[in-house]
Protein backbone atom coordinates (compact mmCIF):
# COMPACT_ATOMS: atom_id res chain seq x y z
CA UNK A 1 0.00 0.00 0.00
CA UNK A 2 2.95 2.48 1.38
CA UNK A 3 4.11 1.78 -2.49
CA UNK A 4 1.08 3.57 -3.90
CA UNK A 5 0.95 6.03 -1.42
CA UNK A 6 4.73 6.99 -2.30
CA UNK A 7 3.47 7.04 -5.49
CA UNK A 8 0.67 9.07 -5.02
CA UNK A 9 2.80 11.73 -2.81
CA UNK A 10 5.32 11.70 -6.04
CA UNK A 11 2.61 12.61 -8.43
CA UNK A 12 1.29 14.89 -6.04
CA UNK A 13 4.52 16.57 -5.65
CA UNK A 14 5.60 16.77 -9.05
CA UNK A 15 1.96 18.14 -10.27
CA UNK A 16 2.36 21.26 -7.56
CA UNK A 17 5.73 21.97 -9.46
CA UNK A 18 4.51 22.14 -12.49
CA UNK A 19 1.59 24.10 -11.74
CA UNK A 20 4.10 26.46 -9.67
CA UNK A 21 5.92 26.73 -13.23
CA UNK A 22 2.64 26.70 -15.33
CA UNK A 23 1.92 30.13 -13.25
CA UNK A 24 5.40 31.35 -12.93
CA UNK A 25 5.26 30.99 -9.57
CA UNK A 26 8.17 30.91 -7.10
CA UNK A 27 9.11 29.58 -3.59
CA UNK A 28 11.45 30.92 -1.56
CA UNK A 29 14.79 27.94 -0.06
CA UNK A 30 12.46 28.19 3.44
CA UNK A 31 9.00 28.15 2.15
CA UNK A 32 10.22 25.00 0.44
CA UNK A 33 11.93 23.57 3.53
CA UNK A 34 8.84 24.58 5.96
CA UNK A 35 6.46 22.81 3.54
CA UNK A 36 8.74 20.07 2.68
CA UNK A 37 9.04 19.13 6.11
CA UNK A 38 5.02 19.61 6.84
CA UNK A 39 4.47 17.07 4.76
CA UNK A 40 7.12 14.61 5.83
CA UNK A 41 5.65 15.02 9.43
CA UNK A 42 2.28 14.34 7.91
CA UNK A 43 2.80 11.41 5.96
CA UNK A 44 4.30 9.98 9.41
CA UNK A 45 1.07 10.60 11.11
CA UNK A 46 -0.63 8.73 8.35
CA UNK A 47 1.59 6.30 8.77
CA UNK A 48 1.56 6.10 12.02
CA UNK A 49 -2.04 7.08 12.78
CA UNK A 50 -3.12 3.38 10.55
CA UNK A 51 -0.62 1.65 11.85
CA UNK A 52 -1.38 2.14 15.58
CA UNK A 53 -5.11 0.62 14.42
CA UNK A 54 -3.30 -2.20 12.93
CA UNK A 55 -2.30 -2.65 16.57
CA UNK A 56 -5.23 -2.41 18.21
CA UNK A 57 -4.12 0.54 20.03
CA UNK A 58 -6.50 3.20 18.70
CA UNK A 59 -5.83 5.76 21.26
CA UNK A 60 -2.10 5.54 20.15
CA UNK A 61 -3.68 6.54 16.76
CA UNK A 62 -5.61 9.47 18.08
CA UNK A 63 -2.57 10.95 19.79
CA UNK A 64 -0.83 10.77 16.71
CA UNK A 65 -3.25 12.72 15.19
CA UNK A 66 -2.82 15.40 17.72
CA UNK A 67 1.16 15.02 18.73
CA UNK A 68 2.52 14.80 15.06
CA UNK A 69 -0.80 15.86 12.64
CA UNK A 70 -1.45 19.05 13.91
CA UNK A 71 1.68 20.73 14.14
CA UNK A 72 1.91 18.95 10.03
CA UNK A 73 -1.19 20.65 9.27
CA UNK A 74 0.24 24.04 10.51
CA UNK A 75 3.44 23.97 8.71
CA UNK A 76 1.97 23.06 5.35
CA UNK A 77 -0.57 25.94 6.37
CA UNK A 78 2.17 28.44 7.14
CA UNK A 79 3.82 27.79 4.40
CA UNK A 80 0.95 28.37 2.08
CA UNK A 81 0.38 31.93 4.20
CA UNK A 82 3.93 32.58 3.66
CA UNK A 83 3.79 32.46 -0.03
CA UNK A 84 0.39 33.83 -0.58
CA UNK A 85 1.01 36.70 1.32
CA UNK A 86 4.09 37.28 -0.38
CA UNK A 87 3.18 37.14 -3.80
CA UNK A 88 0.15 39.14 -2.89
CA UNK A 89 2.22 41.93 -2.32
CA UNK A 90 4.38 41.43 -5.05
CA UNK B 1 10.12 21.27 -29.27
CA UNK B 2 7.65 19.92 -26.71
CA UNK B 3 9.60 20.51 -23.45
CA UNK B 4 8.17 16.79 -23.02
CA UNK B 5 10.14 15.65 -25.52
CA UNK B 6 12.42 12.60 -24.48
CA UNK B 7 15.97 13.75 -24.43
CA UNK B 8 16.97 9.89 -24.47
CA UNK B 9 17.45 8.40 -28.10
CA UNK B 10 16.61 5.14 -28.82
CA UNK B 11 20.11 3.96 -29.25
CA UNK B 12 21.10 5.10 -25.52
CA UNK B 13 17.75 3.57 -24.59
CA UNK B 14 18.48 0.17 -25.87
CA UNK B 15 21.96 0.57 -24.64
CA UNK B 16 20.54 1.28 -20.92
CA UNK B 17 18.19 -1.86 -21.45
CA UNK B 18 21.09 -3.86 -22.12
CA UNK B 19 23.00 -2.93 -19.06
CA UNK B 20 19.52 -3.04 -16.95
CA UNK B 21 19.64 -6.61 -18.29
CA UNK B 22 23.26 -6.96 -17.50
CA UNK B 23 22.38 -5.99 -13.96
CA UNK B 24 19.95 -8.76 -13.33
CA UNK B 25 21.79 -11.28 -15.34
CA UNK B 26 24.64 -10.53 -12.44
CA UNK B 27 22.51 -10.05 -10.00
CA UNK B 28 20.56 -13.31 -10.72
CA UNK B 29 24.38 -15.04 -11.01
CA UNK B 30 25.59 -13.63 -7.65
CA UNK B 31 22.29 -14.33 -5.81
CA UNK B 32 22.56 -17.77 -3.32
CA UNK B 33 21.19 -21.27 -5.09
CA UNK B 34 21.52 -23.92 -2.70
CA UNK B 35 22.01 -27.36 -3.33
CA UNK B 36 21.76 -29.17 -0.34
CA UNK B 37 21.72 -28.86 3.45
CA UNK B 38 25.60 -28.75 3.53
CA UNK B 39 25.25 -25.65 1.27
CA UNK B 40 22.57 -24.12 3.15
CA UNK B 41 24.75 -23.77 6.33
CA UNK B 42 27.82 -23.06 4.96
CA UNK B 43 25.90 -20.09 3.81
CA UNK B 44 26.16 -16.21 5.52
CA UNK B 45 22.09 -15.82 5.11
CA UNK B 46 21.48 -18.41 7.37
CA UNK B 47 23.23 -16.46 10.02
CA UNK B 48 20.78 -14.93 12.56
CA UNK B 49 19.95 -11.28 11.51
CA UNK B 50 19.59 -8.60 14.07
CA UNK B 51 17.96 -5.35 13.95
CA UNK B 52 20.30 -2.82 11.93
CA UNK B 53 20.51 -0.49 15.35
CA UNK B 54 22.08 -3.93 17.55
CA UNK B 55 25.50 -3.42 18.29
CA UNK B 56 27.80 -6.76 19.24
CA UNK B 57 29.73 -6.19 22.22
CA UNK B 58 32.78 -8.92 23.07
CA UNK B 59 32.36 -11.70 24.54
CA UNK B 60 31.61 -12.12 28.35
CA UNK B 61 31.04 -8.29 28.13
CA UNK B 62 27.14 -7.73 28.16
CA UNK B 63 25.73 -4.07 28.94
CA UNK B 64 24.89 -5.43 32.46
CA UNK B 65 28.47 -5.74 34.30
CA UNK B 66 29.06 -8.80 35.73
CA UNK B 67 31.75 -9.36 37.99
CA UNK B 68 32.57 -13.42 38.41
CA UNK B 69 34.47 -13.29 41.16
CA UNK B 70 31.70 -11.87 43.18
CA UNK B 71 29.52 -14.72 41.61
CA UNK B 72 29.14 -17.92 43.56
CA UNK B 73 26.89 -20.68 41.93
CA UNK B 74 23.85 -20.04 42.64
CA UNK B 75 21.39 -22.60 44.84
CA UNK B 76 18.90 -23.11 42.59
CA UNK B 77 16.03 -24.00 45.32
CA UNK B 78 16.40 -20.71 46.61
CA UNK B 79 14.60 -18.65 43.80
CA UNK B 80 11.14 -16.22 44.56
CA UNK B 81 8.49 -18.71 43.18
CA UNK B 82 9.46 -20.92 46.14
CA UNK B 83 7.01 -21.29 48.97
CA UNK B 84 9.78 -22.48 51.81
CA UNK B 85 11.66 -18.85 50.84
CA UNK B 86 8.54 -16.89 50.36
CA UNK B 87 7.63 -18.46 53.93
CA UNK B 88 11.26 -17.24 55.27
CA UNK B 89 9.83 -13.30 54.24
CA UNK B 90 6.13 -13.70 54.81
CA UNK B 91 5.49 -16.08 57.11
CA UNK B 92 3.66 -19.62 56.12
CA UNK B 93 -0.03 -18.45 56.91
CA UNK B 94 0.37 -15.96 54.00
CA UNK B 95 1.69 -18.52 51.78
CA UNK B 96 -0.84 -21.21 52.40
CA UNK B 97 -3.44 -18.13 52.36
CA UNK B 98 -2.88 -17.56 48.70
CA UNK B 99 -5.16 -20.01 47.24
CA UNK B 100 -8.09 -19.06 49.18
CA UNK B 101 -7.55 -15.29 48.50
CA UNK B 102 -7.33 -16.28 44.56
CA UNK B 103 -10.47 -17.93 44.89
CA UNK B 104 -12.10 -15.81 46.22
CA UNK B 105 -11.23 -12.83 43.84
CA UNK B 106 -12.11 -15.31 40.82
CA UNK B 107 -15.84 -15.87 42.67
CA UNK B 108 -16.29 -12.21 42.71
CA UNK B 109 -14.96 -11.22 39.08
CA UNK B 110 -16.99 -14.32 37.70
CA UNK B 111 -20.06 -12.73 39.85
CA UNK B 112 -19.66 -8.95 38.19
CA UNK B 113 -18.59 -10.65 34.78
CA UNK B 114 -15.33 -8.66 35.08
CA UNK B 115 -13.17 -8.04 31.80
CA UNK B 116 -11.36 -11.01 30.80
CA UNK B 117 -13.23 -12.99 33.40
CA UNK B 118 -16.53 -14.01 31.38
CA UNK B 119 -17.44 -17.56 30.52
CA UNK B 120 -15.56 -17.56 27.35
CA UNK B 121 -12.14 -16.56 29.37
CA UNK B 122 -12.55 -19.06 31.88
CA UNK B 123 -13.31 -21.64 29.32
CA UNK B 124 -10.07 -20.57 27.19
CA UNK B 125 -7.69 -20.26 30.18
CA UNK B 126 -8.85 -22.96 32.45
CA UNK B 127 -8.64 -25.28 29.07
CA UNK B 128 -5.04 -24.69 28.48
CA UNK B 129 -3.59 -28.70 28.31
CA UNK B 130 0.11 -28.60 28.31
CA UNK B 131 0.13 -32.29 26.79
CA UNK B 132 3.69 -33.82 27.68
CA UNK B 133 5.67 -35.68 24.62
CA UNK B 134 5.53 -39.52 25.83
CA UNK B 135 7.71 -38.42 28.26
CA UNK B 136 8.97 -36.29 31.03
CA UNK B 137 12.76 -34.97 29.87
CA UNK B 138 15.21 -35.94 32.16
CA UNK B 139 18.61 -34.31 32.82
CA UNK B 140 20.38 -35.67 29.93
CA UNK B 141 16.88 -37.31 28.47
CA UNK B 142 17.74 -40.81 29.42
CA UNK B 143 13.80 -41.35 29.92
CA UNK B 144 13.07 -40.51 26.48
CA UNK B 145 12.19 -44.37 25.64
CA UNK B 146 12.43 -44.53 22.12
CA UNK B 147 15.67 -41.97 21.06
CA UNK B 148 16.63 -41.88 17.68
CA UNK B 149 19.45 -43.97 16.91
CA UNK B 150 23.51 -42.85 17.31
CA UNK B 151 26.06 -43.02 14.43
CA UNK B 152 27.52 -45.53 16.39
CA UNK B 153 24.39 -47.48 16.56
CA UNK B 154 23.42 -47.02 13.13
CA UNK B 155 27.43 -47.28 11.96
CA UNK B 156 28.45 -44.40 10.96
CA UNK B 157 30.76 -41.74 11.83
CA UNK B 158 29.58 -38.71 14.05
CA UNK B 159 29.16 -35.65 11.96
CA UNK B 160 31.70 -32.92 12.23
CA UNK B 161 32.01 -29.92 10.94
CA UNK B 162 33.36 -26.23 11.66
CA UNK B 163 32.06 -24.12 14.88
CA UNK B 164 30.48 -21.99 12.47
CA UNK B 165 28.55 -24.27 10.38
CA UNK B 166 27.66 -26.77 13.55
CA UNK B 167 25.85 -23.19 14.70
CA UNK B 168 24.20 -22.24 11.62
CA UNK B 169 23.08 -25.91 11.75
CA UNK B 170 21.62 -26.28 15.05
CA UNK B 171 19.97 -22.87 14.49
CA UNK B 172 18.28 -23.46 11.61
CA UNK B 173 17.39 -27.26 13.16
CA UNK B 174 16.13 -25.15 16.36
CA UNK B 175 14.03 -22.98 14.51
CA UNK B 176 12.34 -25.38 12.26
CA UNK B 177 11.64 -27.23 15.88
CA UNK B 178 9.79 -24.02 17.45
CA UNK B 179 12.59 -21.87 18.88
CA UNK B 180 12.81 -18.00 17.86
CA UNK B 181 16.34 -16.71 18.67
CA UNK B 182 19.28 -19.10 19.76
CA UNK B 183 23.03 -18.17 20.74
CA UNK B 184 25.85 -19.64 22.24
CA UNK B 185 28.12 -19.38 24.89
CA UNK B 186 31.24 -21.56 25.54
CA UNK B 187 30.99 -23.07 28.91
CA UNK B 188 34.55 -21.65 30.31
CA UNK B 189 35.79 -23.05 33.57
CA UNK B 190 34.82 -19.45 34.84
CA UNK B 191 31.19 -20.24 33.87
CA UNK B 192 31.67 -23.52 35.60
CA UNK B 193 32.82 -22.14 38.62
CA UNK B 194 30.45 -18.79 39.02
CA UNK B 195 27.33 -19.07 36.74
CA UNK B 196 26.18 -23.15 36.58
CA UNK B 197 23.31 -23.53 39.67
CA UNK B 198 25.01 -25.35 42.37
CA UNK B 199 21.75 -27.33 43.18
CA UNK B 200 18.62 -28.03 40.85
CA UNK B 201 15.05 -26.07 41.77
CA UNK B 202 13.53 -29.97 41.43
CA UNK B 203 10.85 -30.06 44.01
CA UNK B 204 11.47 -27.75 46.17
CA UNK B 205 8.85 -24.99 45.08
CA UNK B 206 6.43 -27.63 46.97
CA UNK B 207 4.74 -26.27 50.26
CA UNK B 208 5.81 -29.36 52.03
CA UNK B 209 9.21 -28.35 52.68
CA UNK B 210 8.49 -24.46 54.03
CA UNK B 211 10.34 -24.28 57.40
CA UNK B 212 12.26 -27.27 56.51
CA UNK B 213 15.78 -28.09 54.52
CA UNK B 214 14.86 -29.69 50.71
CA UNK B 215 16.45 -33.27 50.79
CA UNK B 216 18.78 -34.03 48.40
CA UNK B 217 16.07 -36.45 46.69
CA UNK B 218 13.98 -33.64 46.27
CA UNK B 219 16.44 -31.38 44.55
CA UNK B 220 19.67 -32.57 43.72
CA UNK B 221 23.25 -31.24 43.62
CA UNK B 222 24.44 -30.53 39.92
CA UNK B 223 27.71 -31.73 40.44
CA UNK B 224 31.16 -31.87 37.53
CA UNK B 225 32.53 -35.32 36.86
CA UNK B 226 35.58 -36.60 35.12
CA UNK B 227 32.93 -38.82 32.76
CA UNK B 228 31.93 -38.13 28.87
CA UNK B 229 28.06 -38.37 29.70
CA UNK B 230 25.83 -36.66 31.61
CA UNK B 231 23.59 -38.68 33.56
CA UNK B 232 21.76 -38.31 36.47
CA UNK B 233 20.60 -40.46 39.81
CA UNK B 234 18.03 -40.04 42.71
CA UNK B 235 20.49 -37.62 44.40
CA UNK B 236 22.84 -35.99 42.01
CA UNK B 237 23.01 -34.41 38.01
CA UNK B 238 26.24 -34.89 36.72
CA UNK B 239 27.78 -32.42 34.16
CA UNK B 240 30.96 -34.08 32.72
CA UNK B 241 34.45 -32.30 32.76
CA UNK B 242 34.50 -32.01 28.79
CA UNK B 243 34.17 -28.92 26.59
CA UNK B 244 31.15 -27.84 26.64
CA UNK B 245 29.03 -24.95 25.12
CA UNK B 246 25.66 -23.51 26.20
CA UNK B 247 22.52 -23.00 24.04
CA UNK B 248 20.47 -19.60 24.59
CA UNK B 249 17.30 -20.02 22.68
CA UNK B 250 13.79 -18.25 23.07
CA UNK B 251 9.98 -19.07 22.29
CA UNK B 252 7.76 -16.67 21.58
CA UNK B 253 4.97 -15.21 23.27
CA UNK B 254 1.70 -13.48 22.08
CA UNK B 255 1.75 -9.57 22.83
CA UNK B 256 -2.17 -9.58 22.58
CA UNK B 257 -2.21 -11.60 25.31
CA UNK B 258 0.03 -9.95 27.86
CA UNK B 259 -1.54 -6.79 27.15
CA UNK B 260 -4.39 -8.86 28.75
CA UNK B 261 -2.65 -9.35 31.84
CA UNK B 262 -4.80 -8.56 35.10
CA UNK B 263 -7.13 -10.68 34.07
CA UNK B 264 -7.74 -14.86 32.95
CA UNK B 265 -6.19 -14.24 29.42
CA UNK B 266 -3.32 -12.48 30.76
CA UNK B 267 -2.40 -15.37 32.74
CA UNK B 268 -3.29 -17.48 29.55
CA UNK B 269 -0.25 -15.37 28.22
CA UNK B 270 1.85 -17.35 30.26
CA UNK B 271 0.63 -20.85 29.42
CA UNK B 272 0.36 -19.66 25.54
CA UNK B 273 4.92 -20.00 25.86
CA UNK B 274 4.99 -23.34 26.76
CA UNK B 275 2.69 -24.72 23.99
CA UNK B 276 5.60 -26.04 22.16
CA UNK B 277 8.20 -26.36 24.54
CA UNK B 278 8.13 -30.56 25.23
CA UNK B 279 8.82 -31.02 21.20
CA UNK B 280 11.11 -28.56 20.73
CA UNK B 281 13.33 -29.89 24.08
CA UNK B 282 13.04 -33.57 22.37
CA UNK B 283 13.16 -32.54 18.80
CA UNK B 284 16.38 -30.93 19.99
CA UNK B 285 18.06 -33.36 21.73
CA UNK B 286 17.12 -36.20 19.36
CA UNK B 287 18.82 -33.83 16.41
CA UNK B 288 21.88 -33.53 18.10
CA UNK B 289 21.91 -37.92 19.54
CA UNK B 290 21.56 -38.10 15.62
CA UNK B 291 24.51 -36.01 15.24
CA UNK B 292 26.41 -37.90 17.70
CA UNK B 293 26.73 -35.20 20.35
CA UNK B 294 24.65 -34.50 23.81
CA UNK B 295 21.73 -32.20 25.40
CA UNK B 296 22.35 -31.41 28.99
CA UNK B 297 19.61 -29.86 30.61
CA UNK B 298 15.58 -29.64 30.12
CA UNK B 299 14.13 -26.83 28.03
CA UNK B 300 10.75 -26.24 29.07
CA UNK B 301 10.79 -27.62 32.65
CA UNK B 302 12.82 -25.05 35.08
CA UNK B 303 12.71 -27.65 37.97
CA UNK B 304 16.41 -28.83 35.91
CA UNK B 305 17.98 -25.47 34.77
CA UNK B 306 21.40 -25.45 34.54
CA UNK B 307 21.68 -21.93 35.38
CA UNK B 308 19.64 -18.73 34.95
CA UNK B 309 18.84 -18.69 31.98
CA UNK B 310 18.39 -14.82 31.64
CA UNK B 311 22.08 -15.09 32.18
CA UNK B 312 22.51 -17.34 29.11
CA UNK B 313 20.31 -15.44 27.31
CA UNK B 314 21.92 -12.00 28.09
CA UNK B 315 25.64 -13.46 27.83
CA UNK B 316 24.66 -15.27 24.00
CA UNK B 317 23.31 -11.65 22.72
CA UNK B 318 19.74 -12.90 22.61
CA UNK B 319 18.96 -9.64 24.88
CA UNK B 320 19.64 -7.05 27.59
CA UNK B 321 19.09 -7.41 31.18
CA UNK B 322 16.04 -5.24 32.52
CA UNK B 323 14.90 -3.50 35.46
CA UNK B 324 12.21 -6.12 35.97
CA UNK B 325 15.09 -8.61 35.93
CA UNK B 326 12.84 -12.00 35.52
CA UNK B 327 12.45 -10.71 31.90
CA UNK B 328 15.53 -10.25 29.57
CA UNK B 329 14.51 -7.68 26.70
CA UNK B 330 15.31 -9.04 23.41
CA UNK B 331 15.14 -6.10 20.26
CA UNK B 332 12.56 -8.26 18.61
CA UNK B 333 10.60 -9.26 21.10
CA UNK B 334 10.82 -6.76 24.37
CA UNK B 335 9.54 -8.79 27.16
CA UNK B 336 6.91 -11.43 26.18
CA UNK B 337 8.72 -14.98 25.14
CA UNK B 338 10.55 -17.42 27.13
CA UNK B 339 13.94 -18.75 27.47
CA UNK B 340 15.99 -21.56 27.83
CA UNK B 341 19.84 -22.70 28.28
CA UNK B 342 21.37 -25.91 27.73
CA UNK B 343 24.34 -27.56 27.33
CA UNK B 344 25.50 -29.39 24.79
CA UNK B 345 28.89 -30.99 24.08
CA UNK B 346 28.36 -30.26 19.98
CA UNK B 347 31.65 -27.41 19.20
CA UNK B 348 29.48 -23.97 18.76
CA UNK B 349 30.63 -20.88 17.65
CA UNK B 350 29.80 -18.05 20.77
CA UNK B 351 27.53 -15.22 19.69
CA UNK B 352 28.25 -12.34 21.27
CA UNK B 353 26.42 -9.87 23.52
CA UNK B 354 24.67 -6.88 22.28
CA UNK B 355 24.28 -3.19 22.95
CA UNK B 356 20.48 -1.75 21.29
CA UNK B 357 20.03 0.70 24.09
CA UNK B 358 17.77 -1.48 26.11
CA UNK B 359 19.30 -1.95 30.41
CA UNK B 360 20.48 1.74 29.36
CA UNK B 361 16.61 2.64 28.56
CA UNK B 362 15.54 0.45 31.68
CA UNK B 363 17.38 2.91 33.54
CA UNK B 364 15.26 5.77 32.48
CA UNK B 365 12.06 3.97 32.38
CA UNK B 366 10.03 2.60 35.29
CA UNK B 367 6.76 2.26 33.75
CA UNK B 368 7.12 -1.62 35.08
CA UNK B 369 7.55 -0.33 38.33
CA UNK B 370 4.86 2.14 38.20
CA UNK B 371 2.24 -0.36 37.24
CA UNK B 372 3.19 -3.31 39.43
CA UNK B 373 0.11 -3.81 41.86
CA UNK B 374 2.47 -5.19 44.54
CA UNK B 375 5.60 -2.67 43.79
CA UNK B 376 8.25 -4.88 43.97
CA UNK B 377 10.20 -4.00 41.09
CA UNK B 378 13.21 -1.62 41.85
CA UNK B 379 12.59 2.17 41.57
CA UNK B 380 16.66 2.90 41.74
CA UNK B 381 18.21 5.79 39.05
CA UNK B 382 21.02 3.43 38.93
CA UNK B 383 21.56 0.04 39.01
CA UNK B 384 24.12 -1.32 42.19
CA UNK B 385 26.71 -4.20 43.09
CA UNK B 386 25.01 -4.49 46.24
CA UNK B 387 21.90 -6.65 47.16
CA UNK B 388 20.02 -4.89 49.47
CA UNK B 389 17.94 -6.92 52.45
CA UNK B 390 14.28 -8.23 51.84
CA UNK B 391 11.87 -7.80 55.18
CA UNK B 392 14.93 -6.51 56.82
CA UNK B 393 16.84 -10.45 56.09
CA UNK B 394 18.95 -11.21 53.76
CA UNK B 395 17.95 -11.78 49.96
CA UNK B 396 18.91 -15.17 49.32
CA UNK B 397 17.03 -15.58 46.11
CA UNK B 398 19.17 -13.14 43.40
CA UNK B 399 22.42 -14.36 41.94
CA UNK B 400 25.21 -12.18 43.01
CA UNK B 401 28.06 -10.62 41.12
CA UNK B 402 25.99 -8.67 38.27
CA UNK B 403 25.49 -4.83 38.48
CA UNK B 404 21.93 -4.32 38.74
CA UNK B 405 18.35 -3.67 39.51
CA UNK B 406 16.97 -5.97 42.55
CA UNK B 407 13.65 -6.80 43.08
CA UNK B 408 11.63 -8.43 45.81
CA UNK B 409 10.86 -11.58 43.83
CA UNK B 410 9.38 -13.53 46.83
CA UNK B 411 6.76 -10.99 47.33
CA UNK B 412 6.21 -10.81 43.26
CA UNK B 413 5.21 -14.56 43.34
CA UNK B 414 2.86 -14.07 46.68
CA UNK B 415 1.00 -11.47 45.09
CA UNK B 416 0.49 -13.67 41.91
CA UNK B 417 -0.47 -16.68 43.82
CA UNK B 418 -2.85 -14.31 45.88
CA UNK B 419 -4.89 -13.11 42.52
CA UNK B 420 -6.60 -15.08 39.99
CA UNK B 421 -5.17 -14.18 37.25
CA UNK B 422 -0.80 -14.55 37.85
CA UNK B 423 -0.41 -10.88 37.96
CA UNK B 424 2.27 -10.32 35.32
CA UNK B 425 1.17 -6.82 34.78
CA UNK B 426 4.64 -5.83 34.31
CA UNK B 427 5.15 -7.81 30.84
CA UNK B 428 2.20 -5.74 29.06
CA UNK B 429 3.28 -3.04 30.53
CA UNK B 430 6.64 -2.69 29.35
CA UNK B 431 7.53 -0.14 27.11
CA UNK B 432 9.41 -3.01 24.43
CA UNK B 433 6.36 -4.65 24.93
CA UNK B 434 4.95 -3.21 21.02
CA UNK B 435 4.17 -4.80 17.56
CA UNK B 436 5.42 -3.58 14.40
CA UNK B 437 2.58 -1.44 13.11
CA UNK B 438 3.66 1.56 13.65
CA UNK B 439 7.06 3.10 12.08
CA UNK B 440 7.63 5.15 15.14
CA UNK B 441 8.76 2.04 17.47
CA UNK B 442 11.72 1.17 14.64
CA UNK B 443 12.33 5.05 15.10
CA UNK B 444 12.38 5.15 18.83
CA UNK B 445 14.71 1.65 19.03
CA UNK B 446 16.80 2.90 16.64
CA UNK B 447 17.41 6.29 18.26
CA UNK B 448 17.62 4.26 21.77
CA UNK B 449 20.23 2.13 20.79
CA UNK B 450 22.46 5.09 19.79
CA UNK B 451 21.18 7.86 22.03
CA UNK B 452 20.09 7.98 25.48
CA UNK B 453 19.20 11.49 26.18
CA UNK B 454 15.86 11.12 25.09
CA UNK B 455 14.95 7.40 27.11
CA UNK B 456 13.04 9.78 29.81
CA UNK B 457 10.81 11.69 27.19
CA UNK B 458 9.99 8.03 25.46
CA UNK B 459 9.37 6.65 28.41
CA UNK B 460 6.83 9.21 29.30
CA UNK B 461 5.64 9.03 25.12
CA UNK B 462 4.43 5.49 26.10
CA UNK B 463 2.39 6.40 28.87
CA UNK B 464 0.60 9.39 27.14
CA UNK B 465 0.02 7.42 24.21
CA UNK B 466 -1.89 4.22 26.13
CA UNK B 467 0.71 1.62 25.15
CA UNK B 468 0.56 -1.44 27.59
CA UNK B 469 -2.27 -3.62 29.78
CA UNK B 470 -5.79 -3.04 30.19
CA UNK B 471 -8.21 -5.24 31.43
CA UNK B 472 -10.65 -4.09 28.72
CA UNK B 473 -8.32 -5.39 26.19
CA UNK B 474 -9.34 -8.99 27.38
CA UNK B 475 -12.63 -8.87 25.79
CA UNK B 476 -11.61 -6.84 22.30
CA UNK B 477 -9.01 -9.97 21.99
CA UNK B 478 -12.05 -12.15 20.84
CA UNK B 479 -12.39 -10.87 17.73
CA UNK B 480 -8.87 -9.90 16.44
CA UNK B 481 -7.67 -12.14 13.56
CA UNK B 482 -4.33 -13.22 15.42
CA UNK B 483 -1.15 -15.23 13.98
CA UNK B 484 -1.31 -19.12 14.99
CA UNK B 485 -0.65 -19.05 18.14
CA UNK B 486 -1.17 -15.21 18.91
CA UNK B 487 2.68 -15.16 17.77
CA UNK B 488 4.59 -12.99 15.42
CA UNK B 489 7.23 -15.69 14.04
CA UNK B 490 8.23 -13.83 11.37
CA UNK B 491 9.88 -11.19 13.15
CA UNK B 492 13.23 -13.30 12.92
CA UNK B 493 12.90 -14.51 9.49
CA UNK B 494 15.03 -12.70 6.46
CA UNK B 495 14.70 -15.16 3.73
CA UNK B 496 11.55 -16.03 1.74
CA UNK B 497 9.80 -13.03 1.68
CA UNK B 498 8.57 -13.15 5.03
CA UNK B 499 9.87 -10.41 6.90
CA UNK B 500 8.39 -7.19 6.85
Amino acid sequence: MWFFIGILIGALVLGFIWWLKHKNLHLTWYEWLIGAVGLILLVFTLQNFMGSFEEVESKAAYMFLLVTGLPSLILLALTWQLAARRLSKA
Amino acid sequence: MSKFHSMVSRRDFMKGLGMAGAGIGAVAASAPVFHDIDELIASDTAVQPRPWWVKERPIDDPTIEVDFDMMERHDGRNQGQSARVRAMYYGADRVLGAAALSAAELAERTASNYPGYTYRSRALAGSFKRVSPGTAPGWAETKDPAPVKTPEERGEPKWTGTPEEASRMLRAAMRAYGASLVGYTELTQEHRDHVIFSYEKGDSNNEKYIGTDVPVTAARPIVFENVAKAYETTEKLVIPNVPLWEIALSTQGSNELWRSSGTLLGGFANSNTFYNCGNLHASTYNFLRYLGYQLIGTIGNDARYVGSEGGAAIMAGLGEASRQKLYTLTPEYGAPGRLYGVLTDLPLEPTHPIDAGIYRFCHSCQKCADHCPPQVISKEKEPSWDIPLTEGKETIFSVKGTKAFYNNLPLCRQYSNETSHGCRICWGECTFTVNRGSLVHQIIKGTVANVSLFNTYFYKLGEAFGYGADAEKAETWWDLSLPTLGQDSTITAADGGYGK
